[in-house]
């Protein structure tokens, strides 16, 4: 019904270059990117190669990306071949509308992401990289919200930042959307396209994160990059050439559609920024889904998140700079909408300092 | 009243008053736009802030003695470049904002030679935020359109090929929006091989100068755009129309009579008065025509003759069906209708009607926009195709069948086309 015949892999037979393949006797540890010097648009020229025990450097060397693998040693598996066999699911049968589902969400009508999605879906398969939807559309899609909730698309995968860029671009020449902005964040690697007049994202697409750098690194493994997320409902990928949902951490499933919707934080870091945002984010989905009220939502679970503040440093608050707290305070307006009498709620059911936390984000709030 | 300094750009970032480091986009929130902040409400001013070696940024210092200082970035997260003359002039421009008064207008198109994202992001909030004369729209990297424009000309001749490949991208819309887009759809269209992407460009490119701001473009810009047009309505008999008004209304040549007209809901009312049973006009002229016929009842017919196309053997694909787009504005705002009238061949011409209720009160006919093909209609609501289907006249409705069967499954005219037969 949907045209996909079981068995075979419609990709092309080109194999980019990934992190663990072997290039001139060294294992690439993954890829960064630099910005165009002083052009105003970015390609696979920007594009870095980095390899294993280059994490002291600074600055990314000055070493291009080979587009295919043709002179390496393919020794990486092409993901999602990293992942044990029962972290990649079909989609049908985690519920079968779910392909429907996921197929009727990049071709709705009207939604901005319509004209270009399944193009730059080719494109990006053109080249042999693999793209996959992720984050809230996933998360959202599987838990059964309305398609016309979903406002813009989530995507990862293994194009380093300057090529999928480029590929982005001739994709929005190609569908009339030229008019649109390319960005990227040099801080994160996020790469994002918005509407002319509008601060509103079409999509936005993330390679697959590795750390262990002093500059953000993308690298190949599914597997490395969820550990780069905040809770296992928002590491769920899908694969929409093959109809599969990817659960990189084994579960982000369970977590989203069992009988009460689980909190299990991803993210092994210390940086307290780091951590701060994951707790705002817990109040952003936490006050989302229950602040509504909906009979439809599932209780929460939050005893893994509440184990987890537990272990974060008593003076969390103490240890953000004035920066920190601006960007945090500025997302956590954006984006918590919910009474201030339930934020305060959520905050007290809390262990410090995630109640201290949100505490403080709650006075900027709306 | 105290001038109020904000990001232009949607992006800042910090500066180290120690190391010079610039810091996360936004404070790591670069989704926000960072001119929406409060945390800019009050309380900075403009600065050129130094950046690398005998370079500067457009920035903005606290007033406060904190020495906060912030950098403007561009869409890679790199600051803009401005040094202090450029800063100068954008301070002079917000003590006024948005207002642009003649000595401030004089001021901006002095910053023609400044970093793009600069020009770019000053045109763009004083747009959106107020109502800038013309004539700083000059600043804008316009040659990019010339440039472009003469490279999908030579690709349009006879035997031609594309020229330089110029990639424009937004820098345009802070004056014209809709245009550069069509343009550059075409122009990967020809620079493809893909005449199916090169038609899209094509028809959309022709519809958006009948609504483009000309006042805007400079006159350079708009001579070569006209040339433009004409070499699309000597290509294709379909854009003949469409063609001849962008020429007009680009070169302020005399005007050609429009499929353009006035509406009123009461007519059944004034009609009944003088006794008279139907009003009948004919817009557009041979072979380009809508007749409309509007009755006591308030409904009103159209009908659509236009030239039957030639097979085509340029580089922009046969279209797969006609259809006029037709636009139906009310006065006073409210929503707009549109419809498309599917268009099948009679004798040397193609014709369709539709019969349509006005909506209540004043509305303007609208149908000079490019016929356009089943592919055009690709991203279009079923729904909405559905309600031209259905004012379709029988013949008319039959077009949209037949056409409809030539279509993938899950196209919209396909869509509505089932919908409308499951419906008889």
């Amino acid at each position: 019904m949907l045209g996909i015949e079981p068995g075979r892999r419609r990709v092309s037979p080109v194999r980019p270059l990934l992190a663990g393949d072997l290039f001139t006797g060294r294992r690439v540890a993954g890829f960064t990117w630099v910005g165009p010097r002083g052009a105003v648009e970015s390609t696979h020229l920007d594009d870095r190669l980095l390899f294993d025990g280059e994490e002291h450097l600074s600055t990314p060397p000055d070493r291009p990306v080979p587009q295919t693998a043709d002179a390496a040693v393919p020794a990486a598996p092409v993901p999602p071949d990293d992942l044990p066999a029962d972290r990649v699911l079909a989609a049908s049968s985690v519920e079968a509308s779910l392909p429907l589902r996921f197929d009727a969400l990049l071709d709705l009508p009207g939604a901005p992401w319509q004209p270009v999605i399944r193009p730059l879906f080719a494109a990006v398969h053109a080249t042999g990289h693999r793209v996959w939807l992720a984050g809230g559309a996933v998360r959202d899609v599987v838990a059964g919200v309305p398609l016309r909730d979903i406002r813009d698309l989530d995507l990862s995968g293994t194009v380093a930042p300057g090529r999928f860029t480029d590929i982005t671009y001739q994709t929005l020449r190609a569908t009339r959307m030229s008019e649109f902005h390319a960005t990227v964040n040099p801080s994160s690697l996020v790469c994002a396209v918005t509407g002319p007049k509008s601060s509103s994202r079409l999509f936005e697409y993330r390679g697959l994160v590795r750390g262990g750098f002093r500059f953000p690194v993308v690298g190949s493994r599914i597997a490395d990059d969820s550990r780069h997320r905040d809770f296992a409902f928002n590491a769920l990928l899908y694969d929409i050439q093959d109809h599969k949902l990817l659960d990189p951490s084994g579960t982000g499933l369970a977590d989203l559609l069992g009988e009460n919707r689980r909190f299990t934080p991803l993210r092994a870091v210390t940086d307290p920024e780091v951590c701060a945002a994951v707790v705002a984010r817990a109040a952003k989905f936490a006050l989302r889904w229950c602040d509504g009220q909906s009979e439809d939502q599932p209780p929460l679970d939050l005893e893994p998140l509440r184990s987890w503040i537990s272990t974060l440093p008593a003076d969390l608050c103490q240890r953000l700079t004035r920066a920190q707290w601006t960007g945090l305070r500025s997302r956590y307006q954006r984006t918590v909408d919910a009474s201030p009498q339930h934020q305060h709620e959520f905050a007290a059911s809390l262990p410090e300092p995630g109640r201290g936390l949100i505490e403080s984000l709650i006075g900027g709030a709306r | 009243m105290t001038p109020v300094h904000r990001p232009l750009s949607a992006w800042i970032a910090r500066v180290s008053p120690n190391t010079g480091e610039v810091g996360l986009v936004n404070d790591g929130d670069d989704r926000a736009d960072a001119r929406e902040m409060d945390y800019f409400a009050q309380g900075w001013h403009r600065a050129a802030v130094p950046w690398g070696e005998d370079s500067y940024a457009l920035g903005l210092v606290r007033n406060d003695d904190t020495t906060e200082t912030m950098v403007e970035l561009d869409d890679f997260g790199a600051p803009i470049a401005a040094g202090a003359s450029a800063a100068a002039i954008v301070d002079q421009v917000e003590r006024r904002w948005p207002v642009v008064d003649g000595p401030t207008a004089e001021m901006i198109t002095h910053l023609d030679q400044e970093a793009l994202p600069l020009r770019y992001w000053l045109l763009e909030r004083l747009g959106a935020e107020g109502e800038p004369p013309d004539e700083v729209f000059s600043i804008l990297p316009w040659d990019m359109l010339d440039r472009a424009v003469e490279a999908v000309g030579a690709g349009l001749d006879p035997g031609g090929r594309v020229g330089e490949l110029v990639e424009i991208r937004h820098w345009l819309t802070p004056a014209v929006r809709g245009l550069t887009g069509p343009l550059e759809q075409l122009d990967y269209g020809l620079r493809a091989g893909d005449p199916d992407i090169a038609r899209l460009g094509a028809t959309a490119l022709l519809t958006s100068m009948l609504d483009v701001p000309v006042s805007r473009i400079p006159e350079r810009s708009r001579v070569r755009l006209s040339r433009l047009a004409a070499a699309l309505g000597r290509i294709d008999p379909l854009y003949r129309h469409t063609s001849r008004i962008a020429v007009a209304l680009l070169t302020n040549q005399s005007p050609v009579p429009r499929i353009r007209t006035e509406l009123h809901s009461s007519f059944e009312a004034a009609a009944a008065s003088e006794n008279r049973r139907e009003r009948i006009e004919i817009l557009g002229d041979e072979p380009h025509q809508v007749r409309l016929v509007e009755t006591r009842a308030g409904r009103l017919r159209l009908t659509a003759r236009v030239p039957k196309p030639r097979r085509l053997t340029g580089p922009l694909a046969e279209r797969m069906g006609a259809f006029l787009p037709v636009r139906l504005v009310r006065r006073g705002g409210g929503p707009e209708t549109r419809l498309w009238i599917a268009l099948s061949a009679e004798a040397d011409q193609l014709a369709g009607a539709v019969t349509i209720t006005l909506p209540r009160g004043r509305s303007e006919l609208r149908a000079d926009d490019a016929p356009v093909g089943a592919k055009d209609l690709s991203s279009t609501d079923a729904n909405l195709l559905l309600a031209s289907l259905q004012a379709s006249t029988a013949t008319t409705a039959q077009r949209w069948l037949d056409i409809s069967r030539e279509l993938p499954h899950d196209h919209p005219v396909r869509l509505a086309a089932n919908t409308f037969e499951e419906s008889l």
